[in-house]
């Protein structure tokens, strides 16, 4: 078994240079954010109608977790009882719902929901259309990470319950449940900050003209001018996703210490109608998150205009010569800023795994969100000189912060499950401390570290706030305004584009991932 | 005829790299070991006796009853993995009483039951402790106790000691045959070391590439292995080959033909223990002289390892290597022993043929 405890003279409390900067990046738009939006505080808890706004959107995101979490119990089995190269193949598939921008998202789904949609005989109210769609679009993760936990547990407990005379189901409430328990509550509190934090989706569907949770009103906000009432919302966001994160932190405390010694294999055993059900239940989950994708890509295609892969060339070529620069910027900044990311990320994780200490820190930008990120950040605009340069370097900026959590997520379990011994081996055969921390982290968790960088690469593209925000004429941008003015054939074949370059780069990233290291 | 206990007919089972194919039976109230190297397929039979997996194809029935179709649960069995899998969410007393979770018994009888199965096995105190809290021999304990306490008919223990020190194990492995003395639970006790299974046992199983190699009690595999593996496992082993007999037999020339019988081949080995071996350890002793014997004059010392209370010697002779074992360190860098004739062995490709 894995001693990621273990207190040895290999210990460094402070991994320096990582957590530093990443100090430095959360205190910057957190503090142009209380000190732009502290004066509406006293205000919004006055006001009664904003109280149950905000209670509403943390019932509204806790709904749409239990919801996701009761549909995927039958996955989180599945996932974990599957053959390795079954669940390689879920996780290419599932994959699709962690990268996929919340903005292409709602364009995929507005093809089954919205005004030109497949569904809209059904006549779905728009709040309930946004719960399905983020109930439906965080299945995945909890199929996959604790599904993945439930994999990496090794069996001898429940066998030995099984072997003592209990029934499977007494060993799953007795033994199996209490031990993924931390697991359940930790990807459901991630859940919960992704719903929480989303203003996309519920703006999206929203019937009104008016958002219905906070996020959304946050937007709304700031896209009628009101910056200040915004950043009060957004800061109000913020605190309630820092206490879910603090919560998500202290689960990681709780986990199984015999968690990662794995890969165990757990063999169903279920006969050829169950198994019938399982392959039934994965299309439909699999469908699920890729079908709206494949619709969008198919709209595209077959549009009025008749599209072809010809003339997807054809419309490129056509386009305003800004699209192309701020596409251009999306392709740049997805390289560079992963890129950028990754020593921070590495650094942090080293230290974290290193002494044992919560990733509570690391992850912190989750809870911040990417609109209060880019509040804070333009925020800063004010101070400095208004040139395309500087707005370019607090995008850059902004960027890292919001991909730090994310690579942290990849790299910091396989970082835990460096043994201790393996430093000390590789100090023993003559590196001083310092070069056999970095060699031997370094060649296990190589792998881990581009995994991050390609999956990140693919997830920087979808951080549609934070160039909203600077007003700068992003693809995302674009597409949203497009889809606005009912052009669904011309965004869905930018959005399309996107999503292939967004696959292409998720595969590559996921590639490195060798079974039984991490579902992050 | 012995009441059997359990019963394996014709079990077969392919997993990963074994292939398992053997009969094996053991009586009621017996402790069985099953020893064998890694990958010899002890933790696949056990696995299969406990309904954990399930053969290719035999049978398995535990008193009478075939149990080959049956779940885990309904087998009324009980393994102790290496890990003793004591439930981390659960305390000390929780563990033990879990078993008796099936049947109808108030929390006052749950909480009697738990403390006679820790007074049984040596374990006071720690009943509202966790697992983590306890130190590996006590977990141990925990889990030996939690599978008494079911009651079962056949107690599986897979490498249990393993993971101990030598002085635990040794306390331990006392502690279990007591223990299985005084409740008479059938054992099936699998192990990596030759040692404990020897000591503790009634019967000893080798198990060799899912196939029992020899089975019999402590002393026929330590004394009459039917194999140069069974030999070799088993403990120290001098393996010769025959023709050394011509070189170093010691018998009036009358009698040589009354020892020499046949030479079979290259693949015919002289076999035998090195404690069976007569030693001249005291400087200016002459050597005893005995009929017929095989001596080894002056073997060149490679090696000498103390243990403690003796050392072994390895030397050679001639292109000869031998182990002896001595109670003093040999005062020179050579060494004179023999061995009479009928403590050794004779083995014809890798099979006992003649003790």
């Amino acid at each position: 078994m894995i001693d990621v405890d273990r207190i040895g003279s290999f210990n460094r409390k402070i991994s320096v240079p990582g957590l530093l900067l990443l100090v430095v990046l959360i205190l910057v738009p957190v503090a142009f954010n209380v000190l732009g939006g502290y004066g509406g505080f006293t205000t919004f808890f006055r006001d009664k109608a904003q109280l149950e706004d905000l209670g509403f959107s943390v019932l509204f995101a806790l709904a749409c977790s239990a919801a996701s979490f009761i549909i995927a119990i039958p996955g989180i089995a599945i996932y974990s009882g599957c053959r390795p190269g079954v669940r390689k193949f879920l996780r290419a598939i599932l994959a699709f719902a962690f990268f996929f921008p919340p903005v292409l998202m709602v364009l995929c789904f507005n093809n089954l929901f919205g005004r030109n949609g497949l569904i809209t005989v059904l006549r779905i109210p728009g709040m309930y259309k946004a719960a399905i769609i983020s109930a439906a679009y965080n299945i995945p993760l909890f199929i996959v990470m604790t599904g993945g936990h439930l994999r990496g547990l090794d069996l001898s407990r429940e066998e030995t319950a099984r072997s003592l005379g209990a029934s499977p189901v007494k060993t799953f409430f007795s033994i199996t449940f209490p031990r993924i328990r931390p697991a359940i509550v930790g990807t459901g509190l991630l859940v919960f900050i992704r719903i929480l934090l989303d203003p996309v989706v519920p703006y999206s569907f929203n019937d009104s003209s008016y958002s219905f949770d906070i996020a959304g009103k946050a937007y709304d906000l700031l896209l009628s001018g009101d910056r200040s009432n915004a950043i009060t919302l957004s800061l109000v966001v913020m605190i309630v996703a820092i206490v879910a994160l603090a919560l998500l932190s202290a689960q990681e405390r709780k986990r199984d210490s015999s968690a990662g010694s794995g890969p165990f294999v757990r063999r169903s055993r279920g006969n050829a109608f169950t198994f019938f059900l399982s392959i039934v239940y994965m299309l439909v989950i699999c469908a699920v998150v890729v079908a709206p994708a494949l619709g969008m890509i198919w709209t595209s295609l077959k549009g009025e205009s008749g599209m072809t892969f010809a003339s997807y060339k054809a419309l490129f070529s056509a386009l305003n010569p800004n699209w192309l620069v701020a596409f251009a910027f999306i392709l740049i900044a997805s390289i560079v800023a992963p890129l950028l990311c990754a020593p921070v990320s590495r650094s942090i994780c080293i230290g974290l795994a290193s002494n044992g200490s919560s990733s509570f820190l690391a992850l912190l930008p989750l809870a911040l969100g990417p609109l209060a990120i880019s509040l804070g950040y333009s925020g800063i605009l004010n101070h400095l000189p208004d040139t395309m340069p500087v707005r370019m370097t607090l995008i850059l900026l902004g960027r890292i912060l919001v991909l730090i959590p994310l690579q942290v997520m990849v790299i910091l379990p396989v970082a835990r499950r460096i043994p201790v011994t393996l430093r000390e081996a590789s100090a023993s055969l003559g590196f001083r401390n310092g070069a056999g921390f970095r060699r031997t982290d370094a060649r296990i968790m190589g792998p881990a570290v581009r995994t991050a960088i390609f999956s990140s690469a693919a997830m920087t593209v979808s951080v549609f706030a934070l160039d909203e925000t600077f007003g700068l004429n992003t693809v995302y941008a674009q597409i949203v305004r497009l889809s606005g003015y009912g052009d669904m054939v011309t965004s869905c074949t930018m959005g399309s584009a996107l999503i292939i370059i967004c696959y292409i780069l998720f595969l590559l990233g996921i590639g490195h991932i060798r079974e039984g290291e991490t579902d992050a | 005829m012995p009441e059997y206990g359990l019963v394996c007919s014709q079990l077969k089972k392919t997993a990963g790299r074994i292939t398992m194919d053997l009969d094996f039976s053991v009586a009621k109230g017996e402790l069985v070991s099953v020893i064998g190297p890694e990958g010899s397929g002890k933790t696949t039979l056990l696995r299969l006796i406990c309904g954990l997996d399930t053969p290719d194809s035999g049978t398995v029935s535990i008193d009478g009853k075939d149990v080959t179709a049956l779940p885990p649960e309904k087998r009324n069995t009980a393994i102790i993995h290496p890990d003793y899998a004591v439930f981390p969410n659960m305390s000390i007393e929780q563990n033990i009483v879990y078993p008796l979770g099936n049947r109808r018994l108030s929390k006052e009888e749950k909480t009697a039951e738990a403390r006679r199965l820790m007074d049984l096995v040596n374990l006071s105190g720690v009943d509202k402790k966790k697992p983590s809290e306890l130190t590996a021999e006590e977990r141990f304990r925990v889990a030996f106790a939690r599978a008494i306490a079911a009651q079962p008919d056949i107690l599986l223990m897979d490498d249990t000691l393993s993971s101990l020190d030598n002085k635990t194990r040794k306390v331990l492995r006392n502690d279990i045959r007591a223990i299985q003395v005084k409740t008479g639970v059938t054992v099936i006790f699998a192990s990596g070391s030759q040692e404990e299974a020897l000591c503790i046992s009634d019967r000893v199983v080798v198990l060799r590439g899912g196939r029992i190699e020899q089975t019999g009690t402590p002393e026929d595999i330590y004394r009459r292995p039917v194999s140069e593996f069974s030999a070799r496992f088993t403990g120290e082993v001098n393996i010769l080959p025959y023709d050394v007999i011509l070189r170093t037999l010691r018998v009036p020339e009358t009698e040589r033909s009354k020892v020499i019988y046949q030479c079979f081949g290259p693949e015919h080995r002289l076999v035998f223990r090195p404690e069976d071996m007569v030693v001249n350890d005291m400087p200016g002793l002459p050597f005893p002289e005995f009929y017929p014997h095989l001596r080894f004059e002056n073997a060149k010392i490679i090696r000498t390892e103390y243990l403690g209370k003796e050392y072994l010697v390895t030397a050679q002779y001639e292109d000869l290597i031998i182990k002896v074992y001595t109670v003093y360190k040999p005062a020179s860098d050579y060494i004179t022993a023999g061995i009479r004739m009928t403590k050794i062995l004779e083995f014809n490709d890798g099979r006992l043929i003649r003790h």
